[in-house]
């Protein structure tokens, strides 16, 4: 009986997923300072806001509203000139919305469909994107920061030679490339 | 002109460019310390390492300490007759205390008498920010020999910057269990300072029994005497912590006061429910951290700990018969039974020094001294008449103590040690401590360890470590005590490690990890003979593996779980006495909406064989299963439920050979517990 009822409670309780907090910090620190690298960041903003999207399914709202919380700390005040603005946007909204004026996406976990639709849909528009995972960069992302031994930065190659970004030469010697 | 705007704005771009990657690599090294301290690379360090973070755990519905350690692969949880919990690793030597090291915030906490640290087994999950363990012998903390593991509890005093500065929570369980606690972080210019405390009270007590008298062991005619009934484990326990931080110079203070039921019995005889035992614990330690230069780095801490043991118990009941401690060739009948206040009080002094230095290639080379100076300063012993002609109280603090007054000890420790990262994917550590202390020779414990990085997901180590365990006051100076005899002449426990681990990394959450071991233990001390006196009387050989996996089944489905397994012969060729070969344990969390979770989280521990000599059943195998509830408000206010052993799970510690022969009963039942927490 103690061995049906643990099995029910074993398929039952099975769904979350939880976040590495200092990885969230980490990456909503060093996220917005990377768009600052790229030499063609003006012709890329409709105006002088950067406006930054956490994408996220609805179960992992807390953890959004933490990122946005950092962003908010470090960067409400602008950066490098240019105004910021963080919002949260759920997966489904985001790709139903055909308006939106975005130009960094930050997405958190997800299954594999919804990701490949939000890369299918930031493609070719100079659309800075950024993982949580650096698996998912596969999908069409450009960029993952990941703790390992250290921190490390990775750029998708072929997300960077199809778009227009032209990133200070720096970058380049602290990051590292993959490509999928 | 344009030529010349154009030029001014290049330069302007890149000089603006520029700060922002000077500040870019500023964040790389702060986020890479941070993860370096926090151990988020734990699968880079130099040891075999678990980390459990306290919010994950406070979703569990876990509520101590104790309840996360049981949760590391290869970690026992065991009990003594005073019900004093200490944890137990891969099996190596149950019996006795001081095989592993707690440290808080950095500060050893063992205490003298027993070398372990079962006051803060209790400690409030809340009040835990990460659980590090390190398994085997361990050298992260240069001049302290960890032996058989060490753990490492931070508490949010340790700050970089995160939203939680400041927690309140209150709780209510079965058992009457009331407790509450805070910690808050406060800013003065640059001093910071952190305060802690909780309190936490129960009526805990478990229905044991027959208790040693039924063995036989104090003669036949006491026999009749023996009980069973209710041993007291209820808890009041209180502390209070303060940090300071000003630069580079820190201040850590603690004052733990621990008062406990008396368990099963001091004698391994059922005591009434009032009687008790305090085991405070308290601390004060300064240090200063200073970089001298680029390369050099300077660490002083200096400290004072205190430690006592206070008993007030009913150890013997009415009409015992025992021989006269004083003329052995007479036999006494104590009519009145026997009371007795016990009390000894201890005090270490220590220092520690280390300078490390990187401007040598890709190595960090640290070099320093631990010096620490203990003793016991006070020693009380009042009892009953021991000669039986009276139920009067005496004070044998000077005639007959139960501890050696004058114990003590200095114990010197040298390091040196060198962290090599000969590339990108393979680093080195090697180093070595020399200990000579008042009462053994020099001691020399090398270790070894490299970490092969495969690919970004695929990594080695392994290592080879030596260390030892300085016997506990109570191994060593226990007097005038039937069923603790205490040995002066007994050397350090020895023990050699080899360790591999494979650690395959899914993604930045989810892993793999295999960890294989092998133990040689040496001169491993107890008193399970008939004279109960500390021996250094068996080796041992312990090896086994643990498995340890975390990973999403797929982007909802989380499933973390651990197996181990160990298995080994004392020198005399006779099997593992007392250890659970397997064991496996495991969590699972729902997220049912963004504010409400659930947890299931169980543990399996396997049958345990007893001495060849003890002719008991084995200790039968059980799986405990909890559950928890956790509800944030929107105002940050979490609302958490927990119940415990769900299906009402017997669990028992292993009592030694001739004292209960149904060994000692865990816990009662199912227990629940209700939690209201404000991170403010």
């Amino acid at each position: 009986m103690r061995k049906i009822i643990f099995l029910i409670l074993f398929i039952c309780f099975v769904n979350a997923y939880e976040y590495n907090k200092l990885l969230l910090r980490t990456q909503s620190s060093l996220y917005p300072k990377l768009i600052l690298m790229d030499q063609n960041l003006p012709s890329h903003l409709s105006d002088k806001i950067i406006d930054f999207y956490i994408l996220v399914t609805a179960i992992d709202r807390l953890y959004a509203i933490y990122i946005k919380k950092q962003l908010d700390r470090l960067y409400a005040k602008g950066l490098g000139g240019y105004g910021f603005h963080s919002k949260i946007v759920n997966f489904s909204t985001f790709l139903a919305d055909k308006e939106s004026n975005v130009d960094a996406v930050y997405v958190l976990k997800a299954k594999e469909e919804l990701l490949k639709k939000v890369a299918k849909k930031i493609e070719g528009k100079n659309i800075y994107s950024f993982t949580y995972e650096k698996e998912d960069l596969i999908w069409g992302f450009l960029f993952n920061a990941s703790i390992e031994k250290k921190v490390v930065i990775y750029i998708n190659k072929s997300v960077l030679m199809h778009h227009d970004f032209e990133f200070l030469p720096q970058l380049y010697q602290m990051s590292r490339f993959i490509e999928p | 002109m344009v030529k010349r705007i154009a030029v001014v704005a290049s330069i302007s771009i890149t000089l603006f460019a520029n700060s922002w990657s000077e500040s870019l690599k500023k964040d790389l090294r702060t986020f890479s310390y941070i993860a370096d301290i926090s151990k988020e690379n734990e699968f880079f360090q130099p040891h075999i390492v678990s980390v459990y973070k306290g919010y994950e755990l406070e979703k569990l519905g876990i509520q101590t300490l104790q309840e996360a350690l049981w949760l590391v692969p290869g970690v026992d949880i065991y009990s003594n007759n005073l019900g004093a919990i200490y944890p137990v690793f891969r099996g190596s030597n149950p019996m006795a205390f001081g095989q592993t090291k707690l440290f808080i915030d950095g500060v050893l906490v063992n205490n003298l008498f027993g070398d372990h640290y079962t006051q803060y087994m209790q400690m409030p999950i809340e009040l835990i920010k990460r659980i590090e363990v390190v398994r085997g012998p361990g050298s992260k903390s240069e001049g302290v020999n960890a032996y058989a593991g060490s753990i490492y509890v931070t508490t949010y005093a340790e700050n970089f910057g995160e939203f939680e500065c400041n927690k309140l929570f209150v709780k209510r369980g079965s058992e009457l269990y009331r407790g509450g606690g805070f910690y808050t972080n406060h800013h003065f210019g640059k001093l910071r300072v952190y305060t802690e405390f909780y309190y936490q009270q129960d009526d805990k007590s478990v229905y044991s029994g027959p208790d040693m008298l039924y063995t036989g062991y104090l003669g036949e005619v006491n026999k009749h005497l023996a009980k069973s009934g209710t041993a007291p484990l209820w808890l009041k326990n209180y502390s209070l912590a303060m940090t300071l931080s000003l630069d580079g110079f820190k201040l850590q203070a603690r004052d733990n006061q621990y008062k406990h039921g008396m368990g099963f019995g001091v004698s391994y005889l059922l005591p009434p429910k009032k009687d008790y035992y305090l085991m405070p614990n308290r601390y004060l330690e300064a240090s200063y951290q200073k970089d001298l230069a680029k390369e050099w780095h300077l660490d002083l801490r200096s400290g004072i700990r205190h430690d006592s043991l206070t008993m007030d118990t009913h150890y013997a009941p009415a009409g015992l018969v025992m021989p006269n401690p004083f003329d052995p060739s007479q036999i006494v009948v104590y009519r009145y039974g026997m009371y007795g206040f016990f009390q000894a009080k201890q005090r270490a002094i220590y220092a520690k020094a280390y300078l490390s230095y990187k401007g040598w290639q890709n190595h960090k080379v640290v070099f320093g001294t631990r010096q620490s100076k203990e003793k016991t300063y006070n020693v009380v012993t009042i009892t009953t008449d021991k000669s039986g002609k009276s139920g009067e109280l005496v004070d044998y603090s000077n005639s007959f103590p139960f501890l050696n007054p004058n114990a003590k000890r200095t114990i010197s420790i040298f390091f040196l040690s060198d962290t090599f990262d000969y590339s990108q994917n393979l680093s080195f550590y090697y180093g070595i401590n020399i200990e000579k202390n008042s009462q053994s020779d020099y001691i020399v414990n090398p270790k070894f360890s490299m970490v092969y990085r495969l690919d970004t997901n695929n990594i080695i180590k392994a290592s080879y470590a030596k260390s030892h365990r300085n016997p506990s006051w109570q191994e060593l100076f226990t007097i005038n005590n039937i069923t603790k005899v205490g040995n002066p002449d007994l050397r350090p426990e020895r023990v050699h490690t080899l360790e591999t681990c494979f650690i395959h990394r899914f993604s930045a959450d989810d892993y793999v990890q295999v960890s294989l071991f092998f133990l040689r233990n040496k001169n491993l001390i107890d008193n399970i003979n008939l004279q109960h006196k500390y021996l250094n009387h068996k080796d041992q050989r312990l090896y086994g593996f643990e498995l340890e996996l975390s990973k999403m089944l797929d982007i909802y489905t989380k499933l973390y779980a651990n197996y181990s397994f160990v298995d080994g012969r004392n020198g005399c060729g006779t099997p593992l006495a007392n250890v659970a070969k397997h064991m496996a344990k495991g969590y699972l969390l729902r997220q049912l909406t963004p504010n409400l979770s659930a947890s299931i989280l169980a543990r399996y521990v396997g049958d345990k064989h007893r001495f060849d000599f003890d002719t008991r059943k084995p200790l039968k195998r059980y799986t405990v299963c909890d559950f928890g509830l956790s509800y944030i408000f929107a105002s940050g206010m979490n609302l958490r439920f927990s119940a415990k052993n769900i299906f009402d799970t017997t669990v028992k510690y292993p009592a030694p050979p001739y004292t209960y022969i149904n060994d000692y009963p865990a816990f009662k039942g199912r227990t629940y517990t209700f939690t209201l927490a404000w991170g403010l």
